[in-house]
């Protein structure tokens, strides 16, 4: 009925039938090349008599971890205590426990530190604001790595090693003790061997301290300009509004401004939550045994390096997972919630 | 399918008589759903080079998606659409043959904002022509005299009042040298006392130049004057169409008096 | 032309510096108070650093200045990296005084081309792994921000894509590596392709070519958020004018993207620089590395201090360069539009 043909369309200029068919031969190339990639790499296993053996992991470890921490008993699926007669795979589990430590402990002191800052970065004080700029530009246009051998190979490892004439520096009394041993909070010094030691309380060992410090540091600089870009955002009219209305500015900025710069600073600091977490794998640079340090451990005490080596790839991917799938839920929660 | 016998049946006899290609564009029971949501639910359309037609209809009717099926920015499911005797489908050679031949003005503007009027009107010509540049800016110069604001020719969009811009979009689309012109709200987003200036350089298109034009628009003062035929649609189903005259004076459906008689007493 | 009504500058308020004081840090006794005690603070870390910075042993630093600035590369080939440094160096500056007086970037593209080329040239002679220090530093930097933007562009753009597979390819390999650490993908690179290739690939390699992996994925997620800022009305708008997909995200999508993503890639690329420090847990001898490898030697055995703090200096540098360019070019980009 129509006096136009419906005209038929060769395929070849069909665009959905092309883009079809990019598709396959987008998938095909790269099927093709992960195949190359299995292919080559089992000839190179063939060549240098190598197989993939993944039984390691269940033989016994035989090293020390700088600081102990539990594992999980691969037998029992129990908490312990992590001892050298343990498998290689409860070491990794021990790095994994001490991974998750650090990152709590250093989110912990990022986040007072960077609210403290960011704080700073917004008062009218000249003076005060332009330390915390000074602060923030400092930390963060410089390598973490490099900041992590400041704190223990320029800091720590420098202070008095406890003997008489290098005395602890203690800070309350006895409460905070610090020598190049490790930070100790809580404990009574006595003196054995010549030397000054602490006596029970919270001990930390030095390459802990810096790492946490160093995380802590970095991290709060990133977490600062967070918490001012959040304040900012709403302050103004918000801020105007509301004290048209008749708060306080007290009331103001508790009622009106910060639960809506918490909405906005929430999704980013949890970015940086994430982050240090995945940054404390840099503790293989000061050899303090989480997870990373650990699987190198044991990869170079098993020769396997390429089955550990994926392993903590993986770990470390679950872990994000799991960390960016929890900040989801709480981003999804703040946009329900009622403002 | 009800609605669309409705549609079928309020058909004037006048345009199923004439399927011969002298219609520069016919759309025959055109379908498209977004999702499980059914936007256009048969659209029989048949316009003849020249015709100035104004599509009213309330929001959400399907009016925006139905002239961006004309130019390709929105797949039809179903149905056919011609445009000059191409009809639209997934051969690309088409689609770009019917987008340089159908300029289309939005009811944001969205002109180009890192461009200046001049580059925005050129662009077209120079990249997808490939004119020479000087060609192409001459050509820009005269589309932005024939709009009337040539002395904003080197001013960045976010200079220009709203006017202003939308003159310079209606240029940009004019640049191809289209045989049709698709209008969606041109005047919606503008202040009150730009709107004059933008329906008068659409006005004189109609007029001095002979062009084959489809707005939507509430604009009833313009469509009085320049439409040659009122289409309202409403739940993605031509209601009634007609000419002007019969359309204001003498509504045949009860949906089309409810919505006139919103609209006029603003 | 409308009429022109004659705009006033705001009367120009001159504090002298007593009513500044007054106004910045002593109005109010608790502003007073915080004045003074982050003053004393402020103080006595300072006198402290300077009395630090005294005594300290810089000779660590003055004494290598060349082992610092390239590492172990042979002394007959030094003069040639002094002249690709003085080159590249020539070239940055002409290139920021350029962007100042608004050189067309065409001149400067041209400029950076002929720069490089010549750079090449001139190092042709010398072995990738015979570089080190801040040459390596910088060169790892430079080759893998060169590589990843163009790779983050692809991959950006492959996320916002129509097609599922590709789609689908460029999710993957951003989430995949985002959710990794430098480190540990570093390490597990190295370990492949030693196991793949033997020595074929070197290590200075191996670390370009994995930095240039995980920042490519960064830069990936970046563009994506830049071509999603550009309205969609945009596109539509150039296609219905009859611009092709390429045309519109060249001439439409990417140049109002670019000046929103300014900002984040200058951070990434900082982020990338700083990065690369990484590399010396791989056994690279770049900026860090030199510097361990000098605390190594028995007559430096105690300057840790020393040189931590010119490691910490000398990144800063450069980092804050960076940022400071970014700066500029965003204000230069700025003018003229909306
Ligand atoms: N891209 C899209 N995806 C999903 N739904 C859409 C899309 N575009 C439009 N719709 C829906 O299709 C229906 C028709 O939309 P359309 O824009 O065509 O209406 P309209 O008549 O132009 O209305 P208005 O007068 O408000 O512009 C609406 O319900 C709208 O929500
Ligand atoms: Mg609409």
């Amino acid at each position: 009925m129509a006096a136009i043909p419906r005209a038929r369309v060769p395929f070849w200029r069909n665009v959905r039938t092309l883009e079809f068919l990019g598709q396959i031969v987008f998938i095909v190339l790269l099927a093709g090349a992960l195949w190359g990639g299995r292919v080559a790499l089992q000839e190179s296993f063939l060549r240098q008599n190598i197989r993939l053996d993944w039984g390691f992991f269940r033989q016994t470890a035989g090293f020390e971890l700088t600081a102990l921490t539990w594992t999980i008993d691969l037998d029992t699926w129990r908490l312990k205590d992590y001892e050298p007669t343990d498998s290689h795979a409860e070491a990794m589990i021990a790095g994994l426990f001490n991974t998750i430590t650090v990152a709590l402990l250093g989110i912990a002191l990022a986040t007072i530190l960077g609210l403290l800052v960011g704080i700073g970065r917004l008062s009218r004080n000249w003076l005060l604001n332009r330390l915390a700029m000074a602060y923030v530009e400092l930390f963060r246009n410089t390598p973490l790595l490099v900041q992590l051998f400041f704190w223990y190979f320029a800091v720590m490892l420098q202070l008095p090693n406890g003997s008489p004439q290098q005395p602890p520096i203690r800070f309350f009394g006895d409460f905070i003790v610090l020598t190049n041993g490790g930070l100790a909070f809580g404990g009574t010094v006595a003196e054995r061997f010549g030397r000054l030691i602490v006596d029970g309380g919270v001990q930390l060992t030095t390459e802990f301290s810096a790492l946490v410090a160093g995380l802590a540091v970095y991290t709060s600089a990133f977490i600062a300009e967070i918490i001012r870009g959040g304040i900012l955002a709403v302050s103004r009219g918000q801020m105007e509004a509301a004290r048209s209305l008749g708060l306080t500015h007290g009331q103001a900025l508790r009622l009106i401004v910060l639960p809506q710069a918490l909405r906005i600073v929430i999704p980013p600091l949890g970015n940086q939550f994430l982050n240090l977490t995945k940054n404390s794998s840099l503790a293989l640079g000061i050899g303090y045994a989480e997870f990373l340090t650990a699987a190198n451990t044991v990869s170079s005490q098993s020769f396997r390096s390429l089955e550990t080596f994926t392993v903590v790839t993986l770990g470390y991917l679950a872990l994000s997972l799991i960390i960016s799938g929890f900040l989801n839920l709480i981003r999804a929660r703040l946009r329900l919630a009622p403002a | 399918m009800e609605t669309t016998q409705s549609a079928t049946a309020t058909q004037p006899a006048g345009t199923s008589a004439a399927r011969d290609g002298q219609h520069i564009i016919l759309l025959e029971s055109v379908h498209k759903w977004f999702g499980k949501l059914h936007v256009l639910r048969g659209i029989n359309l048949a316009i003849r080079p020249g015709e100035v037609v104004v599509v009213a209809g309330p929001s959400g009717s399907g009016k925006s998606t139905m002239i961006r099926c004309i130019n390709r920015l929105e797949r039809h499911n179903r149905g056919r659409v011609v445009v000059d005797g191409i009809e639209l489908s997934d051969d690309m050679r088409n689609v770009d043959a019917v987008r340089s031949e159908v300029g289309m003005v939005f009811q944001s503007f969205n002109l180009f904002p890192h461009l200046t009027a001049l580059q925005n009107v050129g662009l077209a010509p120079l990249q997808v022509r490939r004119w020479p540049r000087t060609k192409a800016e001459r050509a820009a110069m005269e589309l932005l005299e024939r709009v009337g604001i040539p002395e904003k020719a080197h001013a960045y969009p976010g200079q220009l009042s709203g006017g202003q811009q939308q003159r310079v979009a209606i240029a940009r689309a004019l640049a191809m040298n289209p045989k049709i012109m698709l209008f969606d709200e041109p005047t919606s987003a503008l202040d009150p006392e730009m709107i004059q200036e933008v329906l008068d350089v659409m006005l004189g298109l109609a007029r001095e130049h002979g062009m084959t034009m489809i707005v939507v628009t509430h604009e009833m003062g313009f469509a009085r004057e320049v439409a040659n035929r009122m289409v309202f649609m409403d739940e993605g189903v031509i209601v009634e169409e007609g000419p002007p005259e019969h359309f204001f004076t003498n509504p045949q459906h009860e949906r089309t008096k409810l919505f006139l008689s919103k609209i006029l007493h603003q | 032309m409308a009429t022109r009504v004659e705009v006033l500058p705001a009367p120009e308020e001159r504090l002298s510096a007593w009513q500044w004081a007054r106004r910045n840090l002593f109005d109010g006794w608790l502003n007073t108070l915080l004045t003074l005690l982050t003053g004393a603070a402020l103080v006595s870390f300072v006198s402290a650093i300077l009395r630090w910075a005294a005594r300290a042993h810089w000779s660590v630093i003055t004494d290598n200045p060349r082992f610092w600035l390239m590492g172990l590369m042979p002394v007959e080939l030094a003069p040639r990296a002094f002249w690709a440094g003085g080159l590249v160096a020539a070239a940055a500056l002409l290139t920021l005084g350029g962007v100042r007086v608004r050189v067309a970037p065409r001149v400067l593209f041209g400029l950076w081309v002929g720069i490089i080329i010549a750079v090449i040239w001139v190092m042709s002679p010398v072995r990738l792994d015979q570089i080190g220090g801040l040459y390596l530093t910088l060169l790892l930097a430079v080759v893998s921000i060169s590589l990843s933007f163009p790779i983050g562009i692809l991959v950006g753009m492959g996320r916002v894509s129509r097609l599922p597979a590709i789609r689908g390819f460029s999710i993957l390999y951003i989430e995949l590596i985002r959710g990794i650490p430098l480190i540990t993908m570093l390490l597990w690179f190295f370990v492949f392709v030693t196991l793949l290739s033997g020595d074929a690939i070197t290590r200075v390699e191996r670390a370009m070519i994995g930095l240039t992996i995980f920042t490519s994925a960064y830069v990936g997620e970046i563009v994506r958020a830049g071509i999603q800022s550009v309205p969609r009305g945009q596109t539509e708008a150039a296609r219905a004018v009859g611009l092709s997909a390429v045309q519109t995200m060249r001439f439409i999508v990417m140049p109002q993207a670019m000046k929103n993503m300014i900002p984040s890639l200058v951070g990434q690329f900082i982020s990338l620089f700083k990065d690369t420090s990484l590399t010396v847990i791989i056994g690279l001898s770049d900026l860090v590395g030199t510097g361990r490898s000098l605390l190594a030697i028995t007559r430096y055995l105690q300057d840790t201090q020393e040189v931590y703090v010119f490691l910490l200096i000398a990144y800063f540098c450069f980092s804050y360069l960076m940022s400071y360019g970014s700066r500029l070019l965003e204000k230069r980009l700025g003018l003229g539009e909306r």
